[in-house]
């Protein structure tokens, strides 16, 4: 949605740094991601991932350093600019942030919320033609015939999808996606994540993904970034980096984890 | 474990400040009820001597009389349309007060301490006070009372109100913020809907607490049939005055038993199981949600609380625009209490002020000890089905007896005086505290029961390790609510005889003492204030830091084992070997510290 994005890179961070107490979440972070990349961030726990993707839509405010994404400075958006931004970029959490006593139409509806003026601006009722275009949303990941159910009666896998669906409600340009399937089982992780790729690659997004799934970052990812205690300690095109490594980043991450086990995340 | 091996230490859990606080503060509880005890001459003796007034009284009642049927009925029904005007301005009040009160939706931390400044403020003044400025404002009638109801239970509204709010999970609120949504459109959006089956199961429960409470301000001219009774009261018509409080008697039950359905059925609704909508047909221009029985129940009560909030303005006659426009009359009035003249009546107001305190501090403290063992046998999962039945049917009846009548009943029985007046509060306490007693105990874990059993444990023991101790901080939460309830209510009725401060506060009122009365409400909103303060604190560094150092070790543990497996392991595990350690260990307690 935004003219931006065709000139320029989508993401811009300069000395990116993100201070939490004593605790240094990010430290001088810098990274250009061009448009339709698709990149994956790596590293263990507590190594600044989650942080890092919440800087980009202004969930996280930088403690220093500059964050451009499609043409904002987030760091100095005013609140209105900041919506702005949020709407062209969706977001998928690992615990889907779904509303659980809502029904799953109201949630993927609530994807439109950015762009509803008054007097439907969502607070009490959506237009029809919002509720059409949820339905199509939901029809695409594969739960129209949900749609009235209350979105807590659904599986994990099938919640996750219904945020895909809200994202897709944003229509974004850019997505963003924090370990999107480490919550779910292996099997549905695996549909999820093939149905999140086929969405972005139809939609032509870029893509910035944290996953803790190493071998499913590489068959998937163009490039990856790899964190460690808020640092870029890798970085390059999937092709390049040897598994090697990848596993590098996880080594001596934290002593309480163990070298060989990234999977862990409490 | 290598414990038998380790030369023991300690065989008492360490001395924290959180132990150190709570026996500071039984001691100064009990020397203050002992105190208490004696300042109002409290004993049992006086029942007994007074069941032949209680007997000659009651002879005077019998048959109960009903002068004008309808006229009774007609000023009963006016009063329940009080409660619930008065409820639902209450609610609408404190919506935008427990959004500000809430840490995780207010704007700004100001905000919030004027929120929660507004809490307090209309917690401590009572309905009652609050009745006597505004019908000193607008006169005798129903919007008085309307008023004082809705002001006073802003209080308590708002502060559960924001409690719900900052129990909604974060994770929705973050996503729906990541979509560009305003701030408005957020909470309607993802706080709204998880807080409506708690706000409306609240505002239901406070309008029986209203329903029971609006009797009384008929006693000061705020309208309905507290007026009519007083009357009789005062003209000894006593078989009238049953034949009223029968009426009262049956609304309150009707109105209990109606609301704990309407609260059930909400509950029940809001499980996510009951909602699912198997094999909707999809159709593209199907863009509404379906007719679904759940669907249905929500509109059908929200329409019959615009229904009845309707006819209550109907037949009530009240005019809302009436309290906008004598806005300026009210301040009038409430220039006439100031400034509060403490002078006149020194004496009085601190011996008044001291023995509403006794009788609250009294009356919570007995009716706290018959509380637990009744609250007990109340319980679904402690009780066999018939004595649990039985008494949680016994407990509806006292809860349905106002204090107020109880207090008439007792000032018969023992005379006027503070004596009465604490019976009537004990009475109110056992009902009340048993209840909460009982819900907390039924919603103890039951797996703790399991493992302590079948580590051989007795019945006895089997309730004292993993039911009475895991309550306990809950138990004395509740116990301090109480004082804070009973002292208030102290002050209402001295009104009908019940002596202390509410005695002075019914004469300087009479006497149109205005500064006096004025003195009185500052005394008590000061007293008020003072308790909640120290409630607020032992809940927060007694309770709430009792349970979180609980959790503590479970965070420590590694592998995500829910807690009552650790429990499990570690009561067998002393059971079995002779850690002296595991003694004194409460299901669910802080093990990690003992063990080590």
């Amino acid at each position: 949605m935004q003219a931006v994005a065709s000139d320029g890179p989508v993401v811009r961070l300069d000395g990116l740094t993100r201070v939490f107490g004593q605790h240094t979440a990010l430290d001088q972070v810098d990274l250009e991601v061009p448009a339709g990349q698709m990149l994956a961030i790596l590293g263990a726990s507590g190594s600044g991932k989650s942080t890092l993707l919440r800087t980009l839509n202004g969930l996280v405010a930088p403690t220093s350093g500059t964050v451009r994404v499609l043409g904002t400075d987030v760091s100095k958006a005013r609140s209105g600019e900041l919506r702005a931004l949020r709407r062209g970029v969706g977001f998928i959490f690992q615990q889907f942030g779904l509303v659980g006593r809502i029904s799953v139409l109201e949630n993927v509806l609530s994807g439109a919320l950015g762009r509803l003026r008054f007097p439907r601006a969502g607070v009490i009722s959506y237009p029809r033609s919002a509720r059409l275009e949820a339905l199509e949303h939901l029809e695409r990941v594969g739960l129209a015939e949900r749609a009235f159910q209350r979105s807590d009666t659904l599986s994990g896998g099938q919640q996750q999808r219904v945020a895909i669906a809200r994202t897709l409600m944003q229509r974004p340009t850019l997505l963003l996606a924090d370990e999107p399937v480490a919550s779910l089982d292996p099997e549905s992780a695996a549909s999820v994540m093939s149905l999140l790729l086929k969405i972005c690659q139809e939609e032509h997004l870029t893509v910035i993904a944290s996953l803790h799934q190493v071998e499913l970052a590489r068959g998937w990812a163009d490039r990856v970034v790899g964190l460690r205690d808020g640092q870029v300690v890798l970085d390059g095109r999937t092709q390049d980096i040897t598994a090697e490594r990848i596993m590098a980043i996880y080594r001596g991450a934290s002593p309480a984890a163990p070298a060989d086990v990234p999977a862990v995340r409490m | 474990m290598t414990v038998s091996k380790a030369p023991l230490v300690r065989t008492l859990p360490p001395w924290t400040r959180q132990r150190g606080g709570m026996i500071v503060l039984v001691v100064a509880g009990v020397a203050g009820v002992v105190a208490g005890w004696h300042d109002i001459g409290m004993g049992v003796l006086p029942l007994f001597t007074g069941i032949g007034n209680i007997v000659r009284f009651v002879g005077q009642t019998v048959p109960p009389q009903f002068p004008s049927f309808a006229h009774t009925v007609n000023l009963a029904l006016i009063t329940v349309c009080m409660a619930i005007l008065g409820t639902a301005l209450a609610a609408v009040l404190a919506i935008p007060v427990g959004f500000m009160a809430a840490r995780n939706t207010t704007v700004h931390p100001a905000a919030r301490w004027v929120a929660r400044g507004i809490i307090v403020a209309c917690r401590s003044v009572p309905d009652l006070v609050f009745a006597i400025v505004f019908v000193e404002a607008l006169g005798i009638g129903v919007l008085p009372g309307v008023l004082a109801i809705g002001l006073h239970s802003v209080g308590m509204l708002g502060k559960l109100y924001a409690e719900a709010i900052e129990q909604v999970p974060e994770q929705p609120r973050e996503a729906v913020a990541a979509t560009g949504a305003r701030r408005l459109q957020n909470l309607a959006t993802s706080v709204l809907p998880q807080i409506l089956p708690s706000f409306s199961s609240v505002t239901l429960y406070r309008l029986d607490i209203n329903l029971r409470g609006s009797v009384i301000l008929g006693y000061v001219g705020a309208g309905g049939i507290g007026f009519l009774l007083n009357q009789y009261m005062d003209t000894l018509q006593f078989r009238s005055a049953v034949g009223i409080v029968i009426v009262i008697f049956a609304l309150i039950v009707a109105m209990e038993v109606a609301s704990a359905a309407i609260r059930r059925s909400l509950i029940g609704a809001d499980k996510p199981a009951k909602s699912v909508v198997t094999a909707v047909t999809f159709d593209r221009r199907t863009v509404r949600p379906p007719w679904t029985r759940t669907r249905i129940e929500g509109h059908a009560y929200t329409a019959g609380a615009l229904v009845l909030i309707g006819v209550s303005f109907w037949a009530t006659e009240v005019n809302p625009v009436q309290a906008i426009t004598s806005l300026r009359q009210i301040w009038d009035t409430v220039r006439l209490y100031y400034p509060p003249d403490f002078s006149t009546a020194r004496d009085s107001l601190v011996s008044g002020t001291l023995q509403s305190l006794s009788v609250a501090l009294v009356a919570t403290a007995v009716g706290f000890l018959l509380a637990v063992p009744i609250g007990l046998l109340a319980a679904r999962n402690i009780s066999d089905r018939w004595t649990y039945r039985s008494t949680r049917g016994f407990l509806v009846v006292v809860r349905a007896v106002p204090e107020l009548i109880l207090a008439i009943v007792f000032v018969v029985a023992v005379g006027l005086g503070l004596v009465a007046g604490t019976f009537a509060l004990i009475v109110g306490t056992v009902g009340f505290l048993s209840k909460l007693i009982a819900d907390g105990v039924e919603e103890v874990s039951p797996m703790p029961r399991e493992a302590v059993r079948s580590a051989g444990a007795t019945r006895m023991q089997e309730t004292a390790t993993a039911v009475i101790q895991p309550s306990a901080p809950a138990l004395i939460g509740n116990g301090l609510y109480m004082l804070d309830v009973n002292f208030r209510s102290a002050t209402i009725l001295g009104l009908v005889g019940g002596g202390g401060i509410g005695f002075l506060l019914q004469q300087s009122v009479q006497i149109l003492a205005y500064r006096t009365t004025g003195a009185i409400i500052i005394l008590t909103f000061a007293v008020v204030l003072v308790i909640e303060i120290i409630t607020n604190w032992v809940r927060k560094h007694l309770i709430l830091g009792a349970q979180h150092r609980r959790c503590r070790p479970q965070t420590v543990v590694a592998a995500p084992l829910p807690g009552a497996a650790t429990t499990v392991s570690r009561t067998l595990g002393s059971a079995g070997g002779r850690s002296p350690a595991g003694r004194l260990l409460p299901a669910g307690r802080d093990v990690g510290g003992d063990i080590s």
